[in-house]
C-alpha cells in the first residue's frame, strides 16, 4: 500500500495492450514497477539458493569447529556471515535457515488460503443463515489472542516444522476467508454467473470455474503479503524459543542464539535479521506489484 | 445507530464464551498438569497419594466440561480463580501486570498516532517530495524489520555499546538517577520500538486519505473561491479524512494489551507476556485462563470502539 507512493506508473499506455492476453498485459504492468521487479529478484535468487542449499552453501551448516581460530570470527572472505559460538559457518547456516523459514511461510500460507478460501466462498456463495454463521465465527476467532493461543499450542504439539506451518496457517485463514467472501458476494450478481445459472450450472461448478479465477486477483495479493507475516511469525516463536528447535534452524531460531552473544559476536544478529528485513520486503513489494498490476484502475 | 450498538454488544457474550472454550481447550490439552510441574521442578518430593490428594483439591480430577462450568460459574461474578503457584487471586496479580502492558502500550500508541498522523498528513500535501518519497520508506521499513530485531539492535547500540539506557525491566534494582528519570529511562527503547513498527499504518491511511480528499470537488471549489491553501487543508480537507483514522484509534485500543507480547520478552518488561509464558510453562490453569480472557475484553472492546466509532463519524453507513 505505502509502496503505490514508492511506484512510479509511468503515464503512458500503449492501446494494443487489449490485444493481449490479460495475463501478459499484467506481467506488462509489473514489470514496470521497479520495487516490485526487484522483490521478485531477489525472492528468486533467495528461493534458488534456498532450494539448493545443499549444493551453494561452501560448508556443512552443523560442523562443529571448536578451535580457537574458528569459533566466533567476524565476518570475513573465509566466512561473510562470521562464525558462531560452536565454529559454524553462519553464511551456510543463514542458507538453510532461510530454506525453513521460506518453506514455513510458503505452507503456512497454503493452509491459511486454503481454509480461507473454502469458508469464503462458502459463505458467498451459501449466503443466509450459513454467511451469517461463518462469518460470525469469523468474527468471534479475530477476537482471540491469537499469538497467546500459539504459544500455547507450541507446547502441547510436540516441536516440529511440520506443527508450526500448520498451527500459523490454521491461525491466519480469518481475514482470507473474508476477502474471498467479499469478492464473491460482488462475483455473484455478475451477469456472467447469471448466465451460467441460466443454462443449469451447478452451484459448485460456477463457484470454483466461474467465480474463484475472477476472485483470485485480491486474494493472491493477499496471500503473497501473508507469506511475509507468516515468516515475521515464524522468527518470533523461534525467537522466544517455541518455534524451530535444533538441530534444525530458522532464521528466528538464529537470533535467539545470537541475543546472548550480542556483546562478543553481534554479527550472529545482523546477518539473519537482515535477511529477514529483506525477504519481508520483497514480498510487501511484490505483492503491492501485483495489486497494481491487477487493478482495472491502472488501465484507463 | 442504537440498534447496530445493542447487536454488537450481543455478540460480546458468545465471542467471550467461545474464547475461553477455545483457550481452555487447547491449555487442557496439553502434556502435563500444574502438580506434575510443581514436582518435577524440585520443589516438592511428595507421594503418590500426597499428588493425588492435591488433585483433588484443586478440582483436577473431576470431568473437564465440570471443570469449565465451575470456573466459568466463578468468572461472571468477577473471579477468576486463585494462580496454583502463588496462590493468590487472579484478579489481583493481572492488576499488578497490567499497568506494565497498559502504560508501555498507551505511550507508544499516543505517540505513534501523532507522529503517523501528521508525517502522513505532510506526506499527502506534499505528494512526491523528497519527504513523501523518505518517510514512507521509513515507515515500511519499520513494518519489514521483526521488532524484537529492532529491539536487539537497540539495545546493543544503546545499552551495551553506549551505555545510555538499561537493557529491560521497568525499574532498576538500585536506581541512581531520581526515581521518574530512571522509569523514562527504561521507557524509552520499548515505547520506541513498539511505536515505530505501528507507524506504518497511521502515515499509510493519513496519507492515503488525505489525497482522496483533496481530490474532491469541494475542495477545487474551495480553492475557486480563493481561501487560502493552509486554512483549505487544515479546515476543509483534514477533518475529512479522519474518518477511517478513527477505525484505527479502535484497532490500536484492541492491541493494547496482545500488541507487545515479543517486545515485552525481549526487554524483560513485568507485564502481561512475562506472567503470561510463565503461567504456560507452569501450567498454571487458572492464570493462563485470566490473562487470555482480559486480553479479549481488549481486543473485543477495540473492535467494538473501532465500529462505533466508524459510525459516529460517518452517518453514512447507520443509514443503510
Amino acid at each position: 500500500m505505502a509502496t503505490a507512493a514508492l511506484t512510479s506508473v509511468s503515464g503512458h499506455r500503449q492501446l494494443r495492450a487489449t490485444e493481449r492476453s490479460l495475463l501478459l498485459r499484467a506481467w506488462d504492468l509489473f514489470s514496470r514497477n521497479r520495487l516490485a521487479c526487484l522483490g521478485l529478484a531477489f525472492l528468486i535468487i533467495l528461493g534458488l539458493a534456498a532450494l539448493f542449499a545443499p549444493l551453494v552453501a561452501p560448508y556443512d551448516p552443523n560442523a562443529i569447529d571448536l578451535q580457537p581460530e574458528g569459533v566466533l570470527q567476524p565476518p570475513s572472505l573465509a566466512h561473510p556471515f562470521g562464525t558462531d559460538e560452536l565454529g559454524r559457518d553462519g553464511f551456510s547456516r543463514a542458507l538453510f535457515g532461510a530454506r525453513i523459514s521460506l518453506t514455513v511461510g510458503f505452507i503456512a500460507t497454503a493452509v491459511a488460503v486454503s481454509l480461507g478460501v473454502l469458508v469464503g466462498a462458502t459463505a458467498g456463495m451459501a449466503g443466509g443463515w450459513v454467511d451469517s454463521f461463518l462469518m460470525r465465527t469469523v468474527d468471534i476467532l479475530l477476537s482471540v489472542p491469537l499469538f497467546f493461543l500459539i504459544m500455547i499450542s507450541q507446547i502441547i504439539f510436540p516441536p516440529s516444522i511440520y506443527t508450526i506451518m500448520i498451527i500459523i496457517g490454521v491461525a491466519s485463514w480469518m481475514d482470507i476467508a473474508r476477502l474471498t467472501r467479499g469478492e464473491f458476494l460482488n462475483l455473484r450478481a455478475a451477469e456472467f454467473v447469471s448466465a451460467a445459472n441460466v443454462i443449469g450450472m451447478g452451484a459448485r461448478r460456477i463457484a470454483w470455474r466461474h467465480i474463484l479465477p475472477n476472485a483470485s486477483g485480491p486474494i493472491i495479493v493477499a496471500a503473497t503479503l501473508r507469506i511475509a507475516e507468516a515468516i515475521i511469525l515464524e522468527s518470533t516463536l523461534s525467537f522466544i524459543g517455541l518455534g524451530i528447535q535444533p538441530p534444525h534452524a530458522s532464521l528466528g531460531s538464529m537470533l535467539q542464539k545470537g541475543l546472548t552473544r550480542l556483546l562478543d559476536a553481534p554479527w550472529m544478529v545482523w546477518f539473519p535479521g537482515l535477511l529477514i528485513a529483506l525477504t519481508v520486503l520483497a514480498f510487501n513489494f511484490v505483492g503491492d506489484g501485483i495489486r497494481d498490476a491487477l487493478d482495472p484502475k491502472q488501465l484507463r | 445507530m442504537s440498534q447496530i450498538l445493542v447487536r454488537r454488544l450481543l455478540l460480546v457474550i458468545p465471542t467471550l464464551l467461545v474464547v475461553s472454550i477455545i483457550s481452555f481447550t487447547i491449555m487442557r490439552a496439553a502434556p502435563g498438569d500444574p502438580v506434575q510441574m510443581y514436582v518435577a521442578g524440585g520443589l516438592s518430593k511428595g507421594s503418590p497419594e500426597d499428588i493425588e490428594r492435591i488433585r483433588e483439591n484443586l478440582g483436577l480430577n473431576e470431568s473437564l466440561p465440570v471443570q469449565y462450568l465451575r470456573w466459568l460459574g466463578q468468572a461472571v461474578q468477577g473471579n477468576l480463580g486463585y494462580s496454583i503457584s502463588s496462590h493468590r487471586p487472579v484478579t489481583e496479580l493481572i492488576r499488578e501486570r497490567l499497568p506494565a502492558s497498559l502504560s508501555l502500550m498507551g505511550i507508544s500508541f499516543l505517540l505513534s498516532m501523532t507522529i503517523g498522523i501528521t508525517v502522513g498528513a505532510l506526506a499527502a500535501v506534499k505528494q512526491y517530495s523528497v519527504f513523501d518519497y523518505s518517510t514512507t520508506t521509513i515507515a515500511v521499513l519499520g513494518n519489514a524489520l521483526p521488532s524484537f530485531w529492532i529491539g536487539m539492535i537497540l539495545i546493543w547500540v544503546f545499552a551495551v555499546q553506549l551505555g545510555w539506557l538499561p537493557t529491560g525491566q521497568m525499574q532498576s534494582f538500585m536506581p541512581r538517577d531520581p526515581v521518574w528519570l530512571d522509569t523514562t529511562k527504561h521507557f524509552i527503547l520499548p515505547v520506541f520500538v513498539t511505536a515505530f513498527v505501528s507507524l506504518i499504518y497511521w502515515v499509510r491511511y493519513q496519507r492515503a486519505s488525505l489525497l482522496e480528499v483533496l481530490h474532491q470537488d469541494y475542495i477545487r471549489t474551495a480553492r475557486a473561491k480563493g481561501l487560502g491553501e493552509r486554512r483549505i487543508i487544515l479546515r476543509h480537507a483534514w477533518r475529512n479524512s479522519l474518518i477511517p483514522i478513527v477505525t484505527l484509534v479502535g484497532f490500536s485500543v484492541a492491541n493494547l494489551v496482545a500488541g507487545s507480547y515479543v517486545i515485552e520478552v525481549v526487554f524483560s518488561w513485568p507485564g502481561m507476556a512475562q506472567f503470561g509464558f510463565e503461567a504456560i510453562l507452569k501450567r498454571d490453569y487458572p492464570v493462563i485462563m485470566g490473562v487470555t480472557i482480559v486480553s479479549s475484553l481488549f481486543i473485543i472492546f477495540g473492535n467494538l470502539l473501532a465500529d462505533l466509532a466508524y459510525i459516529v463519524v460517518n452517518p453514512q453507513v447507520a443509514a443503510k
